[in-house]
């Protein structure tokens, strides 16, 4: 147990017991139900609700890259982005937008790369604020960056993974949708939501697009198209108005949709508007159970990656916290979960504990989980079967991004990991020291994850409904 | 044997009132702490269990009772929260009131109502009412890693905070 969670545990329990004048009234709550109900008791009504059922409220999550499914037909070349995936989109950042990134850079221990060029690829003004979007590559990731000057203003990174781009049957992705920016007035509404003054949604888009359309409550609306990507800036948008389809048009005239997830509108969405409508696809149940699953190269201490030394801040810093590592001997070592990626993984063995760690320029992530237990099951995973040998994270951090972050560790019976998308495809997920970080299309959930032994039979199996 | 509609209705709504009996203090608490108010905060588990006997017929079973509940008591909470801001004229959650008459709440609570709310309302149902991460995750409909991943976010902010205050 880390130590914020011992302190929180402590501190919170000492707030018993509970104020004297609270008491449980069950009564009361029978007389407050409105609607005949099978309750045995009374339940006239006493007394209007002061509690109004009704308002969604904002969910702004973190920042994310992405990746599209693996298996998906390859409907084009990487020429159609050649310009991205030689990391020459656009034009050259200005030296001085170039200072800032490197700059802001610098702050953390695993950002991009030093040397990372950042392209401008196009600028407009809305709602008195200015956006200028840019991007670059990084490893196996491209990236958008939006910077809004102004009194509202923020700057916005979210990237996508090379391969996304060579399974893409689209001539162009979204990346981004509805990133907002600044609100306006004081005194929210009664769901408590201010209008926001603008709202981002930008992507990449392939040499032969001629436009892009955006379509939200009203007619579709022309996106800025230039430097192989695409900006559009609603200005003082409705409050809670989303995107709600994107369109490619291309040299020909005709218009593709997009694969597209609407961004979610208030905190209490926190089932995010991702599931396609179409059947989960791939196989069910499992072939084999497994039990006492391990990482035995973490166990006996093998030298894989490379160590972590108080160099590596962060990791460094996480497993130093862990409450027994004085008394204990804490084994760590960080891992690159896919070849040429920015994002590194930590594994570290601690006094019967494994713990998990991912670090790098949109990745923040630590904990541990007794041994024991971890690859259990059902007690993690709630899987619809039985004992299963990963333990993973799924996460969007802003509900804007297109692509959810897919990552964890997986014991050693785990010979391959799949995820099954509601186009049909399979992405097969990369495993490299029992480690895996990837990105999933949002607009091809539900998915199912599946796990095989060696032999290829399947020993894990879940389907996750959202991210 | 297999029970009709009502008979499994009539059987939930008994569940229901052991369920409100048995944790009352932990449904009251994390109302509580997600309102910032003890009055606002009885009103939500009050209401919240009024609403779950209205809509008992909607409960597919296809999560633990208590986790359904949960879901309706955080989702009540929260809305009453910003109700109770805009009737006030504020624009955020009301802070909390005092407890039991102190003025001293601990340091810890103070820094965790200043997370995110998804954050806040995970690090209550966690420790509060004492929920694993497989029934947040059925309370709240997300995913059992995204659970583990608020929390970690949640207790490195945490961590930061615990660092700035000299001891």
């Amino acid at each position: 147990m880390i130590d914020a969670e011992t302190l929180i545990r402590e501190q919170l329990s000492g707030l018993d017991p509970l104020p004297p004048t609270l008491s449980a009234n069950w009564e009361d709550v029978l007389s407050r139900v409105q609607c005949p109900a099978p309750a045995p008791r009374e339940r006239a009504r006493v007394r209007p609700r002061r509690l109004v059922l009704a308002a969604t409220v904002t969910a702004i999550f973190a920042i994310a890259c992405f990746a599209t499914p693996l298996g998906a037909a390859i409907g084009r070349g990487l020429g159609d982005f050649s310009d991205w995936i030689s990391g020459s989109p656009g034009t050259p950042a200005s030296p001085e937008d170039q200072q800032v990134f490197e700059q802001e850079n610098a702050r953390s221990w695993n950002g991009f790369p030093t040397g990372t060029q950042l392209r401008e690829l196009l600028q407009t003004e809305a709602a008195g604020m200015t956006f200028k979007l840019f991007g670059f590559r990084s490893g196996d990731s491209l990236c958008l960056r939006l910077v809004v000057s102004g009194q509202g203003g923020g700057t916005r990174t979210s990237c996508a993974p090379v391969s996304a781009l060579q399974q893409l049957n689209e001539p162009a992705l979204v990346v981004d949708a509805d990133e907002g920016f600044g609100t306006i007035g004081k005194t929210p509404p009664p769901n408590g939501y201010l209008p926001q003054k603008a709202a981002a949604t930008f992507g990449i888009v392939s040499d032969g697009v001629k436009g892009v359309l955006v379509a939200g409550e009203g007619d579709d609306q022309q996106a800025l198209v230039g430097g192989n990507a695409f900006l559009y800036v609603a200005d003082h948008p409705a409050l809670g108005a989303r995107v709600s389809s994107v369109k490619a048009i291309t040299g020909d005239g005709s218009e593709v949709a997009l694969p597209f997830s609407r961004a979610p509108f208030g905190a209490e969405d926190m089932t995010l508007d991702t599931p396609s409508g179409r059947p989960v696809s791939g196989p069910t149940g499992i072939e084999r159970k497994v039990e006492d699953g391990t990482i035995a190269w973490l166990r006996r201490h093998e030298e894989r990656g490379q160590a972590v030394t108080a160099k590596e801040a962060d990791p460094y810093r996480d497993v130093s916290e862990r409450r027994d590592y004085a008394e204990s001997d804490v084994f760590a070592r960080l891992l690159t979960p896919a070849e040429g990626g920015a994002t590194r993984a930590l594994l570290a063995w601690s006094s019967g504990a494994i713990c998990f760690g991912l670090y790098g320029p949109a990745d923040r992530y630590f904990d541990c989980y007794s041994a024991d237990e971890v690859f259990a099951g059902d007690r993690w995973l709630g899987g619809e079967v039985g004992p299963s040998p990963l333990q993973y994270s799924l996460t969007i951090y802003y509900g804007s991004d297109q692509f959810a972050r897919f990552y964890g560790f997986v014991s050693d019976d785990v010979h391959e990991l799949d995820l099954y998308l509601t186009d049909g495809s399979v992405q097969k997920v990369e495993i490299r020291n029992n480690v895996f970080a990837t990105w999933i299309d949002r607009s091809m959930f539900p998915i199912r994850i599946v796990s095989r032994d060696k032999q290829g039979a399947i020993i894990g199996n879940k389907v996750v409904q959202n991210p | 044997m297999r029970r009709t509609p009502s008979q499994r209705t009539s059987l939930q709504v008994s569940e229901l009132e052991a369920l409100y009996k048995q944790r009352f203090a932990a449904f009251a608490r994390v109302a509580i702490s997600l309102t910032g108010s003890v009055e606002l905060g009885q009103e939500t588990v009050q209401e919240a269990f009024a609403r779950a006997i209205e809509q008992i017929e909607r409960f597919r079973g296809d999560c633990p009772l208590e986790a359904w509940v949960w879901r309706i008591v955080v989702n009540t909470a929260h809305t009453g929260a910003r109700r109770a801001a805009y009737e006030s004229g504020d624009a955020v959650v009301p802070e909390p009131e005092e407890k039991n008459g102190r003025a001293d709440l601990p340091t810890v609570q103070l820094w965790v109502r200043s997370l995110p709310e998804r954050q806040r309302t995970i690090v209550f149902l966690r420790y509060w009412a004492d929920l694993d991460y497989r029934s947040i995750a059925d309370a709240l409909e997300i995913e059992v890693g995204t659970v583990s991943a608020t929390l970690s976010a949640a207790h490195r902010s945490l961590r930061q905070l615990i660092e700035e205050v000299p001891r």
